[in-house]
């Protein structure tokens, strides 16, 4: 086997995975004592949005990356979940971990009930029905006040407790997000190697031929778009407790679009490449936090050259589209 | 040989399919036998194409009926007729072009991996599953093994076509549906293409093949089915279909004698 010849045409796999493998495992290990050196709230928070965000950006990359379904209602998940839970927390008691569920629970459902309806639309159709949800989404928690008290938003959702320890510090919210995003990229990667992850990418290269490999085409693109959906969902659940008031502006498209850009930007199809982007776009957040109303003007920017630049996002593979009829 | 010799596996009757106000096929009736090599030839815009996608599903006939073991399997979305056993190549190259050609064949194994399988088959170090065992064979079969690893985009136009068929292959399925597999190929390539389809036929597969290139097809196939502006014009052996003169003067025109 000639190693050379094989990374001159393009073997990617055995390449990605030993750089991959080491790279990851040393990430970890520095987050893991990230806290104890860094004993600054403010930087500190931001990691924790960071954290966060990469898992929104994660589960939109299964989504959109690997099948192909472009969606502009990532944040509305999220708010599916983060409604969810302050809604079960602050109404009716219940504890934390069953808030988790429940917040993965209903954003799955929701995901689920789009794609059955929606998926046969297929393409841009898909796309802008997205949108449509989006909006409705926000119109709904704006209006219905007696369930999301409007434009106020949710006040003073109580701290998480999980089993009798009680997370207050930010150093403590930082390790319970970077458990869940261990928890997702781990479980998306293993996702993602499966015949599920197969059919979804063979989806998203040829749907057709995909169907006649025996691939149940609208089922897989369903279930794909609930799964990113309930990631989400998990997120939200996060935000709710970690900013403890939760408004339907948390939510819109802008905040779609913002984790849109972060796999864009990190590489459509690259799990890893999500954590790239969510950081860069998370840090030029903050930086820009003085110009926030110029925000939007940023992410269009970006959105302008990446496609032009680097195809592929900083750490993806440029996906490859052919015509195919 | 002697299980269907009566009754053949796949069977079209009747089928006709409209498009607008085009007859892309005209009440084409034809019997396929199992394990038997059948030649779809004719001209450009014949129904060639149209055929196949009626029986993989991809579109459903205007009216008639397609039955696969005394089975109708007329409505059956596509991915349920590959399921019952019928799998096909395409006429243009489509391959998953981010995809590596191992993987080409284990999305082909899609509806064979279950259960258990299914999550063991996602840890890493995979080698030895059953499913990597099962795909390195058939690559290794059509001569791709070397190049388990490269993105499909990266092979060769022949070994592209090669890619095709491991993929359908790898569905496991008991018909074949061939769609131009020669198509753009040298004559040697060809050739290689065609000790592949006998040694699948040995092994007890049916296939229907479609080509325009007479002299590779006529030495292949057990019997041959001639359709020309969506009607079934002539069937026979490759011999008989040569002198057939519907054939000669929808097919070849008036240059006789050129297969």
């Amino acid at each position: 086997m000639g190693v050379n010849t094989e990374l001159a045409l393009g073997d990617r796999r055995r390449v990605t995975f030993l750089g991959r493998g080491s790279i990851l495992a040393a990430l970890l290990v520095i987050s893991l004592f990230v806290p104890l050196l860094l004993n600054d709230e403010y930087y500190l928070r931001i990691l924790v949005m960071i954290l966060i965000y990469s898992i929104l950006a994660l589960a939109l990359n299964l989504a959109t990356g690997f099948t192909g379904l472009l969606s502009f209602c990532q944040a509305s998940f999220a708010g599916v979940g983060a409604y969810t839970t302050a809604i079960l927390l602050m109404r009716h008691g219940a504890s934390y971990p069953s808030t988790v569920l429940a917040s993965i629970v209903a954003a799955f459902i929701f995901g689920v009930a789009m794609g059955i309806f929606t998926i046969r639309a297929g393409g841009l159709y898909f796309s802008v029905i997205t949108i449509g949800f989006a909006e409705i989404f926000r119109i709904i928690t704006l209006n219905w006040t007696s369930l999301t008290e409007g434009a106020t938003g949710m006040v003073g959702i109580p701290l998480p407790v999980i089993f009798s320890l009680r997370i207050k510090s930010m150093a403590e919210f930082y390790y319970l997000a970077l458990f869940y995003v261990v928890f997702s990229y781990v479980s998306l990667w293993l996702l993602v190697r499966s015949k599920f992850g197969r059919a979804i990418q063979a989806i998203r290269d040829d749907a057709l031929v995909g169907q006649t490999m025996g691939i149940n085409v609208k089922l897989y693109s369903t279930l794909s778009f609930a799964i990113g959906a309930a990631y989400a969902g998990l997120a939200g659940n996060f935000l709710a407790v970690f900013l403890t008031t939760i408004s339907p502006t948390n939510f819109t498209v802008d905040e779609s679009m913002l984790i849109l850009t972060m796999i864009v930007v990190g590489g459509l199809g690259s799990l890893e490449g999500s954590f790239v982007g969510a950081a860069i776009l998370m840090i030029a957040t903050e930086l820009f936090r003085p110009l926030y109303a110029y925000r939007v003007m940023l992410i269009g920017f970006i959105m302008l050259i990446m496609p032009i630049w680097r195809r592929g996002g900083l750490i993806g593979v440029h996906l490859e589209r052919r015509g195919t009829s | 040989m002697p299980i269907s010799a009566s009754r053949p596996l796949l069977v079209c009757h009747q089928i006709s399919k409209r498009f607008g106000g085009v007859n892309a096929l005209r009440s084409v009736d034809i019997s396929f036998d199992a394990r038997a090599i059948t030649g779809i030839i004719g001209p450009n815009g014949s129904g060639k194409t149209t055929l196949f996608n009626v029986i993989s599903g991809i579109y459903p006939p205007t009216s008639g009926k397609v039955v696969f073991e005394d089975e109708e399997i007329t409505q059956l979305p596509p991915h349920r007729v590959t399921i019952k056993g019928i799998a096909r190549t395409f006429q243009n190259i489509r391959l998953f072009w981010n995809l590596t050609v191992i993987d080409h064949v284990l999305v082909g194994m899609h509806p064979r991996i279950k259960g258990m399988e299914s999550v063991l088959d996602a840890l890493p170090g995979r080698s030895t599953r059953t499913t990597e065992r099962v795909s390195e064979g058939l690559l290794k079969f059509v001569g791709l093994y070397e190049k388990k690893n490269l993105l499909a985009r990266n092979l060769p136009y022949g070994e592209q076509r090669k890619l095709e068929v491991a993929r359908a292959l790898a569905t496991n399925p008991q018909v074949l549906l061939l769609d131009e597999p020669a198509a753009g190929m040298s004559l040697k390539e060809a050739r290689e293409l065609m000790d592949l389809f006998l040694k699948l036929k040995e092994s007890g597969k049916t296939l229907l093949v479609i080509d325009h290139n007479m002299k590779v097809i006529m030495n292949l196939v057990d019997k041959v089915v001639v359709l020309s502006s969506g009607e079934k014009i002539a069937e026979g052996t490759a011999g008989e279909i040569q002198k057939n003169e519907a054939v000669i003067k929808a097919y070849l025109g008036e240059e006789t004698g050129q297969a």
